[in-house]
């Protein structure tokens, strides 16, 4: 770690690597390496949806897009918000099942009637 | 940040470089900063942001996810779920004699609890991973960065390569790559990666470091000529202080060069006058009675219990008479204004954040009586100040005038 591109000096020292990338929780190391990439993938897509989102603003203004203004783009107090709520939704909507409970479906087919979903 | 980058960067360069520590000024001046309603001067001050909208992204999920992840899982959910499954094993729900990595095995039978911690892990390696590559993917250019401010001023920097280091410095504490020593924008990904994705937006603008300073008592005859900030980090703390006491002179020390490398070159990005030291806080090489506040925050839970036992007559030795020891860091026995949870579920989570999120020493910490620790070494301890509104865990000690 200590090492980089180039001889300058680092101002680092010998440090003590940890373990941690090593542990399983799950029932497998699989389905562990599977919710970290899924991980990954929600981080991407964040990363590219975000992109989207200020590209339009620059197409809904009917500006010419310059890539470096585009990576500079600092949003709006409102516009934070706005997508901090969206990412908050993606996040909830894609993730959440794994709050489910974890009983398995045995017996009949249920019987019981439920009120009609609102529109 | 290109903006606010260009624009500091000229005051930077206009600054006259220093060949030594800044002292301090006659008069104490107490500057009244509102963490959490700055204005658009100090937003632009305090705020840091990834060069690219990627890595901003990138980190932005980080800090949607570790909230969400922490909040509905361990929340309303996690405990509905928690407690039901403790009752099947016939278990206490509340206070446990079980062992702390007890609890933890325990607990990652219930599958919740396994996925929770699993995406606490992958959440925290992802955090750190996205900011790792941001500085090392250019890194010429940020180490550019450093070499330029290294010998300016404002302030100073004090640099130690051949300090010895204890090593219980040089763990990858929170699984942070390379941890505080190892790597060379530690600095950089601590700052920047804990701004933006560890405290779950609560610290854009340094309102978490900004309430720190804020909150600190003075000592009773209000005179504050020098402050030490003990195990500074990245610095955004030591920075807080000298922007509330703008005559004092203000010192940050490390044990890790890279953080207080950065923390120098951001306090001369900020165009203020700070000293950071490379040195250890049992060692700080500073006179008898030298400073007026001595501060710590999250310091002494990454420190072994010996060495805690050597730092704290230290901060008494260069505190002055009258002097004021302001600590915040996490729940330790003996400290009324954080309770802390012995529950199976705490306990798990405990063990998570000591042997999975490399917490060396915290379970030694959290069964230290600090306010005991702190009254050994001659401080008046006083429990009762809880005058800041925004942090309710701090305690304060006195050296007896």
């Amino acid at each position: 770690m200590a090492d980089t591109k180039s001889d300058r000096p680092t101002y680092t020292a010998e440090y003590i690597k940890g373990d941690f990338e090593k542990a399983v929780y799950l029932d497998s190391v699989h389905s562990d390496n599977l919710m970290t990439a899924f991980l990954g993938l929600g981080a991407e897509h964040w990363a590219l949806r975000r992109r989207v989102m200020v590209l339009e603003k620059f197409m809904a203004e009917g500006k010419v897009i310059d890539p470096a203004v585009v990576e500079a783009y600092e949003p709006t107090p409102e516009e934070k918000v706005a997508w901090e709520a969206e990412r908050d939704d993606f996040i909830e909507r894609t993730f959440s099942v794994l709050t489910r409970a974890t009983t398995s479906v045995t017996g009949a087919i249920p019987t019981e009637k439920v009120p009609a979903r609102e529109p | 940040m290109l903006s606010r980058r260009t624009i500091l960067a000229t005051s930077a360069a206009a600054a006259v470089a220093t060949v030594g520590p800044s002292q301090a000024k006659a008069a104490s001046l107490d500057i009244k900063i509102d963490p959490y309603n700055q204005t658009a001067a100090q937003k632009a001050l305090h705020a840091a942001r990834f060069e690219k909208l990627d890595q901003e992204s990138l980190m932005s999920f980080a800090e949607g996810f570790k909230s969400w992840n922490g909040k509905d899982l361990a929340g309303r959910g996690q405990r509905r779920i928690t407690n039901a499954f403790l009752r099947s094993k016939g278990l206490p729900i509340g206070r446990t004699e079980m062992g702390y990595e007890e609890c933890f095995n325990l607990m990652l039978e219930e599958p919740s609890f396994a996925a929770k911690i699993r995406f606490n892990r992958s959440a925290q390696a992802l955090m750190w991973d996205r900011a790792l590559r941001a500085f090392h993917g250019e890194a010429d250019k940020y180490l550019g960065l450093m070499e330029q401010t290294d010998n300016s001023g404002p302030g100073s920097l004090e640099l130690n390569p051949d300090m010895h280091l204890p090593d219980y410095t040089v763990h990858e504490i929170h699984a942070q790559p390379g941890g505080y020593v190892g790597n060379p924008f530690a600095g950089w990904i601590y700052h920047w990666a804990l701004t933006q994705a560890f405290y779950q937006a609560r610290n854009q603008y340094d309102e978490v470091f900004t309430a720190i300073a804020q909150d600190c008592v003075k000592p009773v005859d209000g005179q504050v000529r020098r402050i030490l900030d003990l195990g500074c980090g990245s610095g955004l703390s030591t920075m807080a202080y000298k922007e509330r006491f703008p005559n004092a002179e203000v010192w940050g020390i490390d044990a890790g060069g890279p953080m207080v490398r950065y923390g120098h070159y951001e306090a001369v990005q900020r165009n203020l006058d700070v000293n950071f030291a490379q040195r250890l806080a049992e060692d700080t090489k500073f006179p008898d009675g030298h400073f007026d506040i001595v501060a710590d925050y999250l310091l002494f839970h990454e420190v072994t219990v010996p060495a805690a036992e050597q730092i704290m007559p230290e901060i008494h030795r260069i505190l002055r008479p009258g002097g004021v020891f302001y600590h915040d860091d996490s729940p330790t026995i003996g400290n009324p204004n954080v309770p802390m949870s012995l529950t199976i579920y705490a306990k798990a989570r405990a063990w998570e954040d000591h042997r999975h999120n490399i917490e060396p020493w915290i379970l030694g910490y959290r069964h230290t009586d600090f306010p005991e620790l702190m009254r050994q070494a001659g401080f008046e301890v006083d429990l009762t100040i809880r005058q800041n509104v925004h942090r309710k865990r701090a305690i304060f000690g006195t050296k007896s005038a």
